[in-house]
């Protein structure tokens, strides 16, 4: 452990902006002290990596993904994963990577057995005409992908489903659904979360004991039986993109009661601090003094929550797409993908069905190294204690 | 922060469980496509009946079978669920029963039967010697109680109604001593041979009970094997929620050639497995002796393995009819005030062209080779698979994968694309789009419905998937009737009369739309007459010309548009003798192999392998 500098120590710890006075030069504000803070922190780096390239994939996924989510080939139902080849049926390599047009047969025991024709190899292509798929969340219509074969071989990289569509476009098409469900979730929750807890906090009293049994009733209630019972309550007729706004907002109502309660402890204890007393004194409006004074300083938390919450979003919704609820097929998730790969039959022969549950599990995995590393880097006491 | 703690450790707990998952996916890749080494099963199919050559088995042992739902009761009579009838069918018997070959009735508690002239008046003779398991003997009064029973208005009966028929009139039943009865009916009846396969239950038992208004609640779940006098060849002997245990009934009154009481089994028993993959992975495992197949799992069941104890039959195509329908209600919700269906469109369903063009749309061969590996067979009409029925019609108008003719039929109803979208409008410029309904719990039916939506896209139908509940579906198809396409299998049956509620347009199972005060077109009308017709009609040529157009009305007319109907398979340990597979897959495909459950034994050396 190093020795604490006197001079930081000194400010009180709800303006941060004060804890760098030791550093010669301009004063840094508190979002590059955390940003610096962060960056020493290996595995939130990769992490944060990890996501801003998923992001950025599923943000242009018409482009990098080589067909449109729901390009089928039946003739190429359950194309295993990988059918790139450098050496061709000669024995000669190739610098360029190339695909054969396959087919199928049954053999007597109902396995398909993959047989390539040889003739003739498709390269492996940069900036291919393909079908036409769209990106920015179906803003932008696009012709050109990123990588592709030329039709009619097909690429898959990581396998086909029943209805020879390629899993890695999904997977990345899904992403719509999976990667933003958590941050709208979360947006929405913590707005109330906030509100609620904010003026449960300040205000106290019998209003204080109204909104937290309120809060305590809805988190009684068991979440993932919330969630079918909620889902069930759905009109029927939906299109998949409303199916969606609906269960980003049944998850949002079954967490955003965790988060008032914790918000709620803060503001009250942020409450009779000077700074408050100050601006209450000063004759502002019990609005203005929790909008302007005493919310910012839960900030730090509610990001760290935010972004430990959004997994549970990811995986609540890949639980509901699982048994059979949420966005139905053909628009993918990687929760109503990875329903196909239910059984032990899916499992045992195409097992290449589970790559969307590589998909969940990285996404997770990475927002929890985050929200580990944002909230090492945002929380004030260990903010001065690391090393200059 | 507590709560942030924890809502990180569920996550990452979740996120370990996908981590195994990913795990699998690399074992799973490691062993594919070698597979593990080992010998392969051997398959075995329905046999003739001349086959049918039982050997004298052994005394002992037991077959543990699994059952998907639980019984609700253990009362034949009230009992309409398959849940329930999978086990009372073990317990108690008929007059008749059906031959598992020819479906026709065959003698049970009644050796002969015969009408007179007019079939008005049928004699039936029950069979000498046969007692209830409490050592009762079975006489005439029990017939007579049972149908009093089936007749009484307290009790709820399924079967009821196909014992009053068209004209709502009771059969007299008279004694004309201990050991038969003179039945008069007030109008002929071809099927009534096979109707008289109602269980028959036990009046010193129910007597009281009856006659006290309280025979619905009887026969419970909880009863004690004691309380439940049985003719069959199982009597109940516990159970707990999990597992249904039957004991061999030592009072049945069948014997084998040499003269030993049936059955040879002591012991019958059911795990409740409520899930199709479960119950696979329990046979695997060795807890289960049998289990049903589905095509998608066949080459898991077939590769070489280390327990290959056992034989798939392949039994062929399951009696049952898989199709997509449309709603032609042409009605008007009562508490809203508008129709059922959207006047353009009801005019699309109602048209046989536009459910022609459907049927020529949907690609049935994929169907069976993407969902059941081409373990299925595509359905053109009622019973265009089971020509081996005494009814069936095979030669029937097909409307087969050809898009063009979908394409021109739909062009003569004026559905064409008109401003250059892709999709198809009708005269007013509305879009051809409709909402097919399914229901969660089935797979194959879920992946149909995926095949049907991608084919109709083709011709610029767009089709919006819906899912929910079974029984939020029948509820919709009963009583609300707000849907407009769904998917649904019914239980097919060699005997079309047996299906008159669905054919008749005044049924309540008429699933286009039900309960019709007069039949809404011709050809239902004809339908009508066909199945008034039919069932008096005594002649089994005769009778098979009138049914013979039954199915050609609905081949042409397509009310039920028929998708592929899967092979029926069932795997079963080696370990049991006596095993003759029939054709009779209905109304569960393991029922054709324990059609002669009481002969099944288990072979020398290794009995009381199954672990429980």
């Amino acid at each position: 452990m190093t020795q604490i500098p006197q001079n930081v120590v000194e400010p009180p710890a709800e303006e941060p902006g004060a804890l760098a006075r030791g550093v010669p030069g301009r004063p840094l504000s508190p979002l590059s002290i955390a940003w610096r803070n962060l960056r020493k922190h290996r595995l939130a780096m990769v992490a944060l990596v990890v996501l801003i390239i998923m992001y950025l994939a599923m943000l242009c996924d018409g482009f990098v993904a080589p067909y449109p989510y729901n390009a089928w080939d039946r003739q190429q139902a359950y194309h295993p994963a990988w059918n790139l080849h450098v050496v061709d049926a000669e024995g000669r390599f190739h610098l360029r990577p190339f695909v054969y047009v396959s087919h199928y047969e049954f053999d007597p025991y109902r396995n398909r057995i993959w047989r390539e024709d040889t003739s003739r190899a498709y390269p492996l292509k940069l900036l291919v005409r393909g079908q036409t798929g769209t990106m920015l969340f179906g803003l932008l219509k696009t012709g050109v992908h990123l990588y592709g074969v030329q039709a009619p071989a097909r690429l898959y990289l990581l396998g086909a489903d029943w209805q020879g569509r390629d899993i890695l476009s999904r997977i990345i098409f899904g992403g719509r659904v999976s990667l933003t469900i958590g941050i709208v979730g979360t947006a929405i929750a913590m707005i109330i979360g906030m509100i609620v807890g904010g003026i449960s906090g300040y205000v106290g009293g019998a209003g204080d004991t109204v909104l937290q049994r309120i809060c305590e009733l809805i988190m009684l209630i068991p979440g993932f039986y919330t969630l079918m019972i909620l889902y069930n309550t759905l009109p029927a007729s939906l299109t998949s993109m409303q199916v969606y706004f609906g269960v980003v907002v049944i998850l949002a109502f079954i967490s955003w009661a965790s988060l008032a309660r914790v918000i709620r402890g803060m503001v009250l204890s942020v409450k009779s601090s000077d700074f408050v007393m100050a601006a209450r004194a000063g004759g502002s409006s019990p609005w203005r003094v929790v909008t302007r004074h005493v919310l910012p300083s839960t900030f730090s938390y509610a990001i760290v929550a935010a972004s430990l919450q959004i997994p549970a979003y990811i995986l609540g919704e890949a639980g509901l797409s699982v048994i059979g609820m949420g966005v139905q097929e053909p628009a993918p998730t990687w929760g109503n993908m990875l329903q196909q790969a239910k059984s032990v039959t899916e499992m045992t022969f195409h097992p290449w069905l589970l790559w969307p549950g590589v998909a969940i599990f990285l996404t997770v995995m990475a927002f929890n190294f985050l929200g580990d590393g944002l909230r090492d880097a945002l929380d004030p006491r260990t903010v001065g204690l690391k090393k200059e | 922060m507590r709560k942030a703690g924890s809502t990180r450790a569920t996550a990452v707990a979740a996120a370990a469980l996908i981590a195994l998952a990913a795990a699998l996916v690399a074992a799973g890749l490691a062993c594919w496509p070698h597979g593990p080494a080992g010998q392969r099963p051997r398959l075995g199919h329905a046999i003739a009946p001349e086959q049918y050559t039982p050997q004298i088995g052994r005394r002992g042992g037991r077959l543990v079978l699994p059952s998907l739902g639980r019984p609700k009761s253990f009362n034949p009579i009230t009992s309409g669920e398959m849940s329930t009838i999978d086990f009372t069918q073990f317990m108690y018997l008929g007059l008749t029963a059906m031959d598992p070959w020819t479906f026709a009735a065959q003698p049970s508690l009644a050796t002969d039967w015969a009408s007179d002239a007019a079939g008005l008046v049928w004699t039936v003779k029950l069979r000498p010697g046969v007692r209830w398991s409490d050592g009762q003997p079975l006489r005439a009064d029990d017939v007579l109680f049972t149908f009093d029973t089936i007749y009484d208005s307290r009790t709820i009966s399924s079967a009821r109604d196909s014992l009053l028929g068209p004209a709502k009139e009771r059969w007299k039943l008279e004694k004309l001593d201990d050991l038969t009865l003179r039945f008069t009916l007030p109008a002929r009846n071809a099927a009534f041979p096979e109707l008289l396969n109602q269980p028959i239950i036990p009046r010193h038992r129910f007597g009281t009970i009856v006659a006290a208004g309280k025979f619905n609640e009887a026969m419970g779940t909880n009863s004690r094997g004691e309380d439940l006098p049985v003719t069959g060849p199982f009597m109940l002997a516990g159970y707990d929620g999990t597992r249904v245990i039957f004991k061999r009934n030592p009072q049945f009154y069948k014997t084998d050639a040499a003269g030993n009481r049936l059955p040879y089994l002591d012991e019958l028993l059911w795990l409740i497995v409520p899930e199709v993959n479960t119950q696979m992975l329990k046979f695997r495992q060795g807890e289960l002796d049998a289990t049903t197949v589905m095509g998608k799992d066949y080459p898991l069941f077939v590769r070489p393995q280390k327990r290959a104890d056992f034989t798939l039959y392949m039994l062929g195509p399951n009696w049952g009819e898989s199709f997509l329908d449309f709603n032609q209600n042409t009605g008007v919700n009562p508490r809203t005030h508008r129709p059922y269906v959207q006047p353009h469109k009801l005019a699309w369903f109602r048209d046989a062209r536009f459910r022609r063009a459907v049927s020529h749309a949907m690609d049935r061969r994929f169907m069976a080779d993407g969902i059941l590996n081409g373990l299925a067979y595509p359905q053109y009409g009622p019973m265009t698979l089971h020509g081996e029925a005494l009814m069936a019609n095979v030669d029937v108008p097909r409307y087969e994968y050809d898009l063009d003719k979908a394409r021109a039929l739909l062009k003569e109803m004026g559905l064409e694309d008109r401003d250059g979208d892709g999709c198809l409008e009708d005269g007013q410029g509305h879009r051809v789009e409709f909402t097919l309904t399914t229901n969660v719990e089935s797979e194959v039916r879920a992946k149909v419905a995926a095949c049907i939506r991608q084919d109709l896209e083709k011709l610029g139908i767009r089709v919006n998937l819906r899912s929910m509940t079974f029984n939020a579906l029948i509820t919709s198809l009963d009583s609300t009737y707000d849907w407009e396409a769904c998917l649904m299998t019914i239980l097919g049956t060699p005997e079309p009369h047996w299906g008159a509620d669905v054919w008749k347009s005044a049924g309540r199972a008429h699933e286009w739309f039900p309960n019709q005060v007069q039949p809404s077109t011709a050809w239902e009308a004809e339908l009508d007459e066909i199945f008034d017709r039919g069932i008096t009609e005594m002649d089994p040529v005769r009778r098979r010309e009138i049914y013979a157009r039954w199915q050609e009305i609905v081949a042409e007319q397509q009310p039920l548009i028929y998708t592929v109907i899967p092979e029926a398979m069932v795997a079963l340990r080696g370990r049991f003798g006596n095993v003759f597979p029939s054709r009779r897959t209905f109304p569960e495909p393991p029922n054709a192999i324990f059609h002669n459950i009481e002969e099944i034994y288990v072979l020398g050396g290794e009995s009381g392998q199954t672990r429980e």
